[in-house]
């Protein structure tokens, strides 16, 4: 091989080895963009939020008081209405009230309960990895027993309540 | 022998792309490695559990954060607009993770430790 041959092959390999080296610091920089190991905390934030409306609409002798929330503005925004302040958009939470008879009293919320299809999207169809994982909300549901008393018109009277939490990705 | 000599050439050739190729993508290879264990990923665990604390947390209760940790060394923590901000081993919090309370929460920094009130 002559001297201008060489020295021809070298820049080739040169070329091909800066080349490759982009490529690879390309795919690096996606990377280290895209992925970040997350850690999903969303079905504990369901848990507490489910214990801190619980103690607030049954405070701790287990009486709801729903003459606090006769009004539509009250009954629409329970977060608020406890104290809840800042970003509760992630937030649908929702309780409903049922005499002893379980027939409905009242419903109090707050949030978009078309949220909700993001929950059933979910559990129908289960994703163990990729970026959509972290879409997948928190879900807390419970009834407590019918020795939660709920306070109208002045007279205490037996009930129930269900509580459901859901929590958005944020 | 010309034949051979071009041969052993282009084989001489071929290997060294082999090794440099192979050197890049050790180098990638730790370098995403690294990523995973990375500091976004420390700051990431800090506001999660910060915020926990705070999202379960009772008016009176204090709780204390250690400023060096097996997570990294922590310089500043922020509570903004009901964000947790922590900024550790000199990696500042864009977003931060979003907390929920009923109360007043606070946080100051004493000696090694910070300390986050609820009142």
């Amino acid at each position: 091989m002559n001297r201008r041959g060489a020295s021809g092959e070298g820049i080739v390999t040169l070329y091909r080895v800066i080349l490759i080296s982009l490529i690879a610091l390309g795919i690096l920089g996606i990377s280290s963009v895209s992925y970040v190991h997350y850690i999903d905390v969303k079905e504990v934030e369901a848990h507490l939020m489910y214990v801190g409306v619980l103690k607030c609409l049954a405070g701790s002798e287990g009486i709801v008081n729903l003459d606090f929330f006769g009004s539509e503005e009250k009954k629409e925004n329970l977060l608020k209405s406890c104290g809840y302040g800042g970003e509760m958009s992630r937030f649908f939470v929702r309780a409903t009230i049922y005499d002893s008879s379980l027939n409905k009293v009242i419903e109090i919320y707050q949030g978009d309960v078309g949220n909700l299809w993001l929950k059933n999207f979910f559990e129908k169809v289960k994703m163990s990895s990729g970026d959509a994982v972290k879409r997948n909300p928190g879900y807390y549901k419970n009834s407590v027993p019918l020795d939660v008393k709920y306070l109208k018109d002045g007279k205490i009277e037996n009930g129930k309540i269900d509580l459901e939490v859901f929590v958005n990705a944020e | 022998m010309a034949m051979k000599n071009k041969r052993a050439e282009v084989l001489q050739s071929v290997l060294i792309q082999i090794a440099l190729v192979g050197l890049v993508m050790v180098l990638f290879i730790f370098a995403t490695a690294d990523k995973i264990n990375a500091r976004g990923v420390k700051q990431q665990v800090l506001e999660k559990e910060i915020a926990l604390l705070i999202d379960s947390a009772s008016p009176v209760m204090e709780f204390a954060i250690d400023k060096k940790s097996i997570n990294g060394v922590i310089s500043d923590i922020k509570l903004d607009a009901g964000r947790v901000k922590v900024i550790v081993d000199g990696l500042g919090s864009v977003k931060g993770y979003p907390f929920f309370t009923r109360y007043d929460v606070g946080v100051r920094s004493e000696g090694n430790k910070f300390v986050i009130r609820v009142e």
